[in-house]
C-alpha cells in the first residue's frame, strides 16, 4: 500500500510489530465457553425432545378427555334405552296375563255354557232359556278392551303412572275367580228353577210362552240366534216388569209387587196384580194382596 | 459432513461445523483469527484491560450466535461487525471517544519481542524495533475512524468493499480514509525520525 514517494514501508512496519496476541488464559476461557455453549445447546436439543414427548402425551391426554365425556353420553343413553325397554316388557308380561284372564273367562264361560245347553237339550221347548243364553253369551263375547287401547290416549303418561295404572286394571287374584264361578253357578241354578216352573205353568195353561221348533234350539246352541231373541222380546213384552234376560216366577212376580207395595206405589202394584190374577187365576193370593185387589 | 467441512477450511465452513457440534472446528476458527482480532482492540483502546475484555465479549457474542449464522457474507466481515459494533458502544459508555489528539498513547510492552524477530544485525533489529513502536504511537494518534480502517486493512485479508460493511460507510469513504491514515501516519514518522 506504501507509494514509491513514502519514506517509510507502512505495512511492513506494522506487521514487524504486529506480534501481539491473547494470553493462553483467555485463550481456554473462550474455548471453554464455546464447549459450553454446545453442552448447553445439546441439553436444550434433548429437553425440546423430552417436551415434545410430553406435549405429545398431553395431547393424547387432551384427546382422551374429549372422548370420555363423549362415551359416558353414549352410555348414559343407551341405559335409558333399556330401561325404556324394560317398561315395555312390563306392559307385554301385563299384556300376557290379561289374555290369561281372558282365556280363563272364556274357559269358565264355555263350561257354564255347555251345562246349559246339556240341560236346554233336555227340553225342547225352553225357548226362553235360548235367548237367555243368547243374550248372555253376547254379553259375554264382549271381550274386554286390550290394555293397549284403554291406554291409547294415555300414551304420554310417565312410566310410573302406567304403572299404577296397570295395578289397577290387574286382573283379580283366583280367590275372586272362584266366587265369580260360584256366583255364575248360582245364577244357573236360580235359572234351571224358574224355567221349570214356568214351563211347568205353560204345559198347564198352553200360554204365552214362545215355543222353539228343534232347529231353532239347535240353531241357539251357537250362542247367538237373533230370531231366538226377537221372539223371547215379544213373550216378555206381555209383561211390563218382566226382564230382559228372564221370565220371573210367579213367586218372586209377586215379590216385586210387595215390593212396590211397601214403596207406597199402590197403583202401579194393583196393575201387576191384576195382570197376575189373569196371568194366574189358580194361584190363591195372600190376605193382603186380596185387599188391594178389592176382594 | 463436519469432516468435508473442516477439510473445506473456509472460516464460513469451519462456523458451520462449529454449530453442528464440531468444537475443533471452532478451535482452528479461533486459532486462525484470535491474534489480528486481539490487536484490532488492543490498537483501538489504548487500555490493555478493556480490550481483553471486550475481545473476549467479542468472542462470547460471536459463540452465542454461531446458531444464528448463515453464509451470507464472509465470517470476517460478520466478525469484524461485532467488534466494531462492541468499540463504539465501548466508547459510547466511557464517553472517551479517543481522538487522535485527545488520548496520548501508552507505552506498548512488546518491542523485546520484535527486536528478538526482526532482525539481521542488531542495529537494524534496534531500528527497526523503534520504527515499530514510533509507528504504534503513530496509529494511536490517528483518528478513531481512520485508524479503524487502517488496523483492518492491515490485520486482515478484508478488501475495501467488505472495509466499508464492517464499519458502516461507503467504499469511497473508507478509501479516503484509509489513504489519510496513511497519509497521517508517514508524516508521523518523519516527524519522529526528524526527517521533515
Amino acid at each position: 500500500m506504501s507509494t514509491p514517494n513514502d519514506d517509510f514501508d507502512l505495512d511492513a512496519l506494522y506487521q514487524s510489530g504486529a506480534t501481539e496476541s491473547p494470553s493462553e488464559a483467555i485463550d481456554e476461557g473462550i474455548i471453554a465457553l464455546a464447549k459450553q455453549h454446545l453442552e448447553s445447546e445439546a441439553q436444550d436439543l434433548i429437553q425440546g425432545t423430552v417436551q415434545g414427548k410430553s406435549q405429545a402425551a398431553n395431547d393424547a391426554w387432551i384427546s382422551l378427555l374429549r372422548i370420555v365425556p363423549i362415551a359416558a353420553c353414549m352410555v348414559f343413553a343407551i341405559a335409558i334405552f333399556f330401561d325404556i325397554n324394560k317398561d315395555v316388557g312390563i306392559d307385554a308380561q301385563f299384556d300376557e296375563q290379561v289374555s290369561e284372564n281372558q282365556i280363563r273367562e272364556k274357559r269358565i264361560r264355555e263350561e257354564s255354557e255347555t251345562d246349559l245347553q246339556d240341560q236346554m237339550q233336555g227340553s225342547k221347548h225352553d225357548k226362553q232359556s235360548a235367548a237367555f243364553e243368547a243374550s248372555e253369551s253376547m254379553l259375554l263375547s264382549e271381550k274386554p278392551k286390550p290394555f293397549a287401547q284403554k291406554l291409547a290416549p294415555q300414551t304420554s303418561m310417565p312410566s310410573i303412572e302406567i304403572r299404577q295404572a296397570k295395578k289397577l286394571v290387574q286382573p283379580a287374584p283366583s280367590q275372586q275367580h272362584a266366587e265369580e264361578k260360584t256366583a255364575i253357578r248360582h245364577k244357573k241354578k236360580a235359572q234351571k228353577e224358574r224355567l221349570k216352573s214356568e214351563r211347568k205353568y205353560s204345559d198347564s195353561e198352553g200360554l204365552s210362552m214362545p215355543v222353539f221348533s228343534d232347529e231353532e234350539v239347535t240353531a241357539n246352541d251357537a250362542g247367538i240366534n237373533e230370531q231366538a231373541l226377537e221372539k223371547s222380546e215379544l213373550a216378555s213384552s206381555a209383561s211390563s216388569f218382566t226382564s230382559r234376560t228372564t221370565i220371573p216366577a210367579p213367586e218372586s212376580e209377586l215379590r216385586s209387587i210387595r215390593i212396590l207395595i211397601e214403596e207406597g206405589d199402590k197403583e202401579r202394584a194393583l196393575e201387576l196384580l191384576k195382570i197376575f190374577v189373569k196371568k194366574y187365576p189358580e194361584i190363591e193370593l195372600s190376605d193382603d194382596l186380596g185387599e188391594l185387589l178389592g176382594r | 459432513m463436519t469432516v468435508n467441512l473442516i477439510k473445506e477450511n473456509t472460516d464460513e465452513a469451519l462456523m458451520i461445523a462449529y454449530k453442528e457440534g464440531s468444537i475443533s472446528a471452532f478451535e482452528l476458527l479461533y486459532a486462525r483469527h484470535k491474534a489480528p482480532l486481539y490487536r484490532y482492540f488492543l490498537r483501538q483502546i489504548h487500555s490493555v484491560e478493556s480490550a481483553q475484555d471486550l475481545y473476549q465479549e467479542c468472542w462470547a457474542r460471536i459463540i452465542k450466535s454461531s446458531g444464528n449464522y448463515a453464509v451470507s457474507a464472509k465470517w470476517t466481515t460478520w466478525a469484524y461487525r461485532i467488534a466494531h459494533n462492541l468499540c463504539i458502544d465501548h466508547f459510547r459508555g466511557a464517553k472517551s471517544h479517543e481522538s487522535y489528539d485527545e488520548s496520548e498513547p501508552q507505552e506498548q510492552n512488546g518491542s523485546d519481542s520484535v527486536v528478538a524477530q526482526s532482525g539481521s544485525t542488531p542495529e537494524k533489529a534496534h531500528q527497526q524495533s523503534r520504527l515499530a513502536e514510533q509507528l504504534r504511537y503513530c496509529i494511536q494518534r490517528l483518528p478513531a475512524d481512520q485508524r479503524e480502517v487502517f488496523l483492518l486493512n492491515q490485520d486482515t485479508d478484508m478488501n475495501l468493499k467488505m472495509l466499508a460493511e464492517v464499519v458502516g460507510a461507503t467504499y469511497e469513504s473508507v478509501k479516503t480514509k484509509l489513504r489519510y491514515a496513511k497519509a497521517k501516519l508517514q508524516a508521523c514518522l518523519r516527524i519522529k525520525q526528524g526527517v521533515a
